[in-house]
């Protein structure tokens, strides 16, 4: 129950931080529309990763989902940063 | 969905709910009584009130003259803070002034006043009732420190709950709606009590445990969009999302202030909208600005102008970027949770639903310790653990606010200390009540006397209020403020509810001993 508690809650964070980067720096709408989207998902995406850790059959299978989709959501991230800094 | 995913979330639920209740239900308590911070503030003060000052036609002094007869007092510096200034309406008659002092140990750097807007009398250095105040702060923040993270966190795992709830109910949720079998065992009661609780107040919690995650966990957004999206710059954000930050730079030159009450008419018919609170940054200097805060005709529309002494204007560069697309959702939905719409009706639905959110709580709690009955069996000390710190506990908030709503009424207002002291006797009662939830062996008996108990600490607070009080509350009621007598005629059916909640758990644990089905949960227990 720790560990799931302690993976779930820093995964979550991660990748509800990710998400929220997104939307504020990907998809095209004025800042602060993506910013209250950004803000209202981003808990629900944290307390679903939770949630998602707690119930997962198999623990690993959800690691390899969870670190899958923080790398795509980052990537994003990194490419829109470093596109507006260019 | 897997036979292991709703196992695992049950198991997750389980613990994660009993872990959690104690907070959780203080939160909910408090925050459902928090709904009617108006009230309760106003019953507080009850004792500060002058009946025949309040129906008396004198004309009454100006705003300004009231500020600056109380900067007089103190050693004021304004230079770098404001001064608030919280205008007489629905939580209090009076004015009440914050003003910043020279940094010393004194009350945090600030000197509040309560002031009688009639007279402009003092009435009170200070705040000598803060009991809506500190059941707001147990709301969100436990009056711990750094105590508003944990709510918030808290509050996470409060939606994990939901989401772990609706995951295991999902199935059942069109079938076995609003399912309760009222002959069935003691477990199956608490689990469809359990279970219809949560279905009814779910939509309600969903809103709650958003709403409380911005508002107390909202620095875990705040950073990252601030390093990354903004790269430091505040200012920014701050106006993107609709809350302008201003800082005014005294010029060290004297000025006069402008009169308040034509500026306040003047906000409120081009506004359409109610000022409740002023806040002046530099006061007294050529560089004033004085800003008006308060809500706005309509939903979720908050009012924040800000005036120009030196222009005597509302400049556009002042006032932009109040409304934004952030503020326009967020502002409605943190008017949702404290349920500022609608009316007392709305509130009291919102009270109800609160209380059903703390049945839920004492239900899941119920229903775990009956589902480990047999396990913790051999651990009479673990059990009476759990169960102190989950029921004793739970039922401990409900008769400490009973307790704190006796001391707030008989303590004299100008004893020194009566805050603390009203604070202290609900943690006292508290921890009682936590203790006996591990010492006894019947938790029906327990649950029912915790019941009657409270009914007797608010029966208690009606009388005193009757015999003291009572010419105050009807002037008052007469004259149209009915808040304290209402406050009043809730504590007595406060007082008759708990009553016959009390008995009614007596008597059921009569009948079931009497049918040998009694309600058993203690391993050391003989009879209910």
């Amino acid at each position: 129950m720790w560990t799931r508690t302690l993976v779930g809650l820093v995964l979550g964070l991660l990748l509800s931080f990710s998400f929220a980067l997104n939307l504020m720096l990907v998809v095209p709408v004025p800042r602060p529309v993506g910013m209250v989207v950004a803000f209202i998902g981003g808990f629900l995406v944290l307390a679903g990763v939770q949630t998602w850790a707690y119930c997962a059959p198999e623990f690993p299978r959800l690691l390899r989902w969870v670190v899958l989709t923080l790398g795509i959501t980052f990537g994003l991230n990194a490419w829109a940063y470093l596109g507006s800094m260019s | 969905m897997k036979a292991k995913t709703i196992k695992n979330a049950v198991e997750a639920h389980g613990w994660v709910g009993v872990i959690l209740s104690v907070p959780l239900f203080i939160v909910f308590w408090a925050g459902a009584l928090t709904l009617f911070f108006p009230e309760v503030s106003l019953w507080s003060n009850l004792p500060l009130r002058s009946v025949e000052a309040s129906v008396q036609d004198s004309p009454p002094p100006s705003l300004s003259s009231l500020v600056e007869a109380q900067l007089r007092t103190v050693d004021a510096d304004t230079t770098k803070k404001p001064i608030f200034l919280s205008l007489p309406g629905a939580h209090s008659p009076f004015v009440e002034l914050s003003v910043p002092i020279v940094e010393d140990l004194e009350e945090e750097g600030r000197a509040e006043f309560l002031v009688d807007p009639q007279t402009g009398e003092t009435i009170s250095r200070g705040h000598p009732f803060e009991l809506a105040s500190f059941l707001y702060a147990l709301h969100y923040n436990l009056k711990l420190p750094q105590g508003a993270y944990i709510v918030g966190l808290i509050t996470l795992f409060f939606l994990v709950l939901l989401m772990t709830g609706l995951v295991i109910q999902l199935k059942n949720l069109l079938n076995h709606f609003f399912l309760y079998r009222h002959d069935k065992g003691q477990r199956m009661r608490a689990y469809d009590i359990h279970t219809v609780a949560g279905v009814v107040t779910g939509p309600f919690a969903l809103m709650y445990a958003l709403t409380g995650l911005m508002f107390n966990l909202n620095v875990l957004f705040y950073f990252p969009a601030l390093k990354v999206v903004y790269e430091d710059d505040q200012v920014a954000l701050m106006k993107d999302a609709g809350f302008p930050r201003l800082q005014v730079e005294p010029a060290g030159v004297a000025a006069e202030m402008p009169a308040l009450e034509p500026l306040i008419a003047r906000v409120e018919a081009v506004h359409e909208a109610e000022v409740s609170a002023l806040s002046f940054m530099a006061f007294g200097d050529e560089n004033a600005v004085i800003r008006f805060s308060g809500m706005k005709d309509g939903f979720g529309k908050r009012l924040d102008v800000r005036y120009e002494v030196a222009s005597q204007s509302f400049p556009e560069a002042l006032n932009a970027g109040s409304e934004t697309a952030f503020s326009g959702i967020v502002m409605p939905l943190f008017m949702a949770h404290m349920g500022q719409f609608g009316g007392p009706g709305v509130r009291f639905l919102l009270f109800l639903l609160a209380w059903g959110v703390c049945g839920l709580i004492l239900a899941g709690n119920v229903l775990w310790l009956v589902k480990r009955e047999k396990q913790l069996s051999s651990y009479p000390w673990s059990h009476g653990l759990v169960r102190g710190l989950t029921l004793g506990a739970c039922t401990g908030t409900i008769v400490a606010t009973a307790a704190a709503f006796v001391f707030e009424r008989s303590l004299p207002a100008s004893l020194e200390g009566r805050v603390w002291m009203v604070q202290f006797m609900f943690g006292l009662v508290l921890l009682a009540s936590t203790l006996t939830g591990f010492a006894v062996t019947s938790v029906r008996r327990f649950l029912a006397w915790s019941a009657i108990s409270t009914a007797g600490l608010l029966a208690w607070v009606f009388l005193w209020d009757l015999y003291v009080h009572g010419r105050s509350i009807v002037v008052l009621w007469q004259a149209g403020e009915t808040a304290s007598g209402a406050v009043t005629l809730g504590l007595l059916v406060g007082a008759a509810f708990f009553a016959w909640l009390g008995s009614r758990i007596l008597a059921l644990g009569a009948d079931q001993a009497r049918t040998k089905a009694g309600f058993s949960t203690g391993a050391t227990q003989t009879s209910p």
